[in-house]
């Protein structure tokens, strides 16, 4: 029988759902009711009571909408359920910021969503130094979201090598992956939202995972009420 | 801070998995948990006067001594009464000896009652069997029904091993089906696991995510403790570690004979004593071992994942390897496979906005709301 031993995890993506902390830049997350309570008038003053809910059964996603001015989008990292193990080494070949972006608009345009380029312009975004989310020191950075739908105030911007290198000053970025520098950038712009509904994708290499995350995004908002 | 009263080391079942050694022997006696109980006062109130001190039966099987436990209670009831200071108990039982008269007396009715299943029959019975060898399953129907039925909270306590993890995910849902709603699981770390045994814990773990996400859409409420740890150690980060046993500092397992240890599973390891009831807590003891416990193990400082991974419990790596400063590859190889599965099965639910879902994981008040409505609807009464 061979011999089990123990076994860094020597990466692992961030999980696709927030934090609690996180979850306050979303309050409306939490007003969601479970439909086995709508009709507990009981359970619904104690959550009203205890300032987590003040929605009308029945209007819930009416009140929510109204509610929202500005918001980020969760990330929606794929390839979660493998973490990479020790010597697990490969480095994936990256999309040029054309090839994704245009991925992005294709997949958003099937849900009549359509993003004009480089419109909407987001200034002195703090971001951990070189795009690392793990880093002590901290870079601004004078952020041109990649898209907009103006009439649906949806923007997105998509993390790419090309950005990492633009951040890092032209020096190579293969050290930090395109999903850490989102999870930074992440945290940055959620001081500084544009109004509407913002997301954050992240390129790996491979074209149907980036296809993957803007469909799971577009589910998002369609759970959301959104579209 | 609780107690654990190890009231008799004598069992009416043979676990093949069980950890005890023997090593510890015979009965506690009332001037023994006498004397723990002033102990555990005495320590709680250095710490937070006005908490409640947790007083925990177990064994062996502790129902072996219902007299002792009877009258450990009204001992409580009446330091009660007398100096405020606040008592809970709880019992952790096979349930082979449960029956209505402890469920309904005045004196252990109050009693939390957490009992071990491992669930279907195939499952149970090859474990769980009594001194003739004999599986309890069949006996232990009945009882599961009546104890939900006086205590629908009660929690179960399933322990997988190697032999009957292809029974796994059918055990849990079996368990659910009978009315259980608080699963506790864990395995059988000093078990002989190897590659195609953790093959199929990871299929089964495959195959309770979508149970759990099935249940959770339908918007039942349930607590699996595998992915609601996990799950909860990255909703609130360092969660992992704040919520460990910390061996000695939180709870206290008293053997039969009053000496005392950090965890049920060092109980008669003369190593790992921690003092006596009668000549109290050797700090000294307790500091080395909390020290040993909580320094960072070398082979797991890399590890990206070990915020939120169960490697410092110094009671399982104890138990799989024989130190509690050496993790258990079975510990290392269980994460591994259980983290990711619960991450993708929350992401997924979070990105369908499942309202039961969120309002578990993220709303504090879930308990108080989800036992609110369980009282106006007539459960748990």
């Amino acid at each position: 029988m061979e011999k089990l031993t123990i076994t860094p995890v020597t990466a692992y993506g961030a999980p696709a759902y927030p934090t609690r902390g996180q979850l306050e830049a979303e309050p409306a997350a939490l007003r969601r009711v479970p439909r086995r309570w709508r009709g507990q008038a009981v359970v619904l003053a104690v959550l009203t009571g205890a300032g987590v809910a003040t929605l009308a059964v029945g209007t819930a996603q009416a009140v929510e909408k109204a509610k929202i001015v500005a918001r980020l989008a969760p990330l929606f990292p794929l390839g979660v359920e493998r973490p990479r193990l020790a010597g697990d080494v490969a480095v994936p070949t990256l999309l040029t910021e054309e090839d994704a972006r245009a991925i992005v608009v294709e997949e958003a345009k099937k849900a009549g969503i359509s993003f004009a380029p480089d419109v909407l312009a987001v200034e002195k975004v703090r971001i951990g130094k070189d795009g690392n989310r793990y880093a002590n020191e901290f870079q601004q950075i004078d952020l041109t979201l990649d898209g907009t739908d103006a009439g649906r105030k949806i923007h997105y911007e998509i993390v790419t090598e090309a950005d990492l290198a633009q951040w890092r000053g032209g020096k190579n970025a293969f050290c930090i992956s395109t999903l850490d520098a989102a999870v930074t950038l992440r945290e940055g712009l959620s001081q500084k939202l544009p109004e509407g509904t913002t997301v954050l994708f992240h390129d790996d290499g491979a074209r149907e995972a980036l296809r993957k995350q803007v469909q799971e995004f577009l589910a998002w908002l369609k759970a959301e009420g959104s579209i | 801070m609780h107690l654990t009263l190890h009231l008799t080391a004598s069992c009416n079942l043979r676990c093949r998995y069980c950890y005890a050694t023997g090593r510890d022997k015979g009965t506690m006696t009332l001037d023994t948990a006498r004397a723990a109980i002033a102990l555990g006062m005495a320590e709680l109130r250095k710490k937070d006067a006005k908490a409640s001190l947790g007083v925990i039966f177990f064994g062996g099987e502790p129902l072996l001594q219902r007299e002792l436990i009877r009258e450990i209670v009204r001992h409580c009831r009446t330091l009660e009464a007398a100096s405020g200071q606040v008592f809970h108990f709880k019992i952790i039982t096979n349930g082979t000896l449960l029956d209505e008269a402890f469920l309904t007396d005045p004196d252990t009715r109050e009693i939390f009652v957490a009992f071990s299943h491992d669930g279907v029959e195939a499952a149970h019975d090859a474990n769980r069997v009594d001194a003739e060898g004999r599986g309890t399953f069949a006996q232990l129907s009945p009882t599961m029904a009546l104890l939900l039925r006086h205590k629908p909270y009660a929690p179960t306590m399933l322990v997988v091993t190697p032999h009957t993890v292809r029974h796994y995910a059918d055990s849990v849902a079996y368990l659910f089906d009978r009315g259980v709603r608080y699963l506790i699981c864990s395995l059988d770390y000093s078990g002989a696991w190897d590659a195609a045994t953790l093959k199929e814990l990871e299929r089964q773990y495959k195959t309770l995510a979508a149970w759990y996400a099935r249940l959770t859409l339908a918007e039942e409420k349930f607590y699996f403790s595998p992915f609601e740890v996990k799950i909860a150690s990255h909703i609130y980060p360092g969660s992992c570690r704040s919520d460990r046993c910390e061996l000695g500092q939180r709870q206290v397992s008293v053997a039969p004979d009053g000496r005392l240890y950090p965890c049920v599973q060092f109980v008669g390891d003369a190593d790992y004593g921690i003092g006596d009831v009668h000549a109290g807590l050797d700090e000294a003891a307790r500091r080395r071992l909390y020290t040993l416990n909580a320094e960072e193990k070398a082979e797991c400082a890399a590890c990206a994942v070990r915020e939120r991974c169960n490697h410092f419990c110094g009671c399982l790596n104890r138990q799989a390897t024989g130190r509690l400063d050496r993790v258990s590859p079975v510990l290392c190889a269980h994460e591994r496979i259980v983290l990711p599965i619960a991450d993708r099965l929350a992401a997924r639910l979070y990105q369908q906005r499942s309202a039961m879902f969120i309002q578990k994981h993220y709303n504090a008040l879930f308990p108080l709301l989800s036992l609110v409505e369980d009282r106006t609807t007539g459960i748990g009464q």
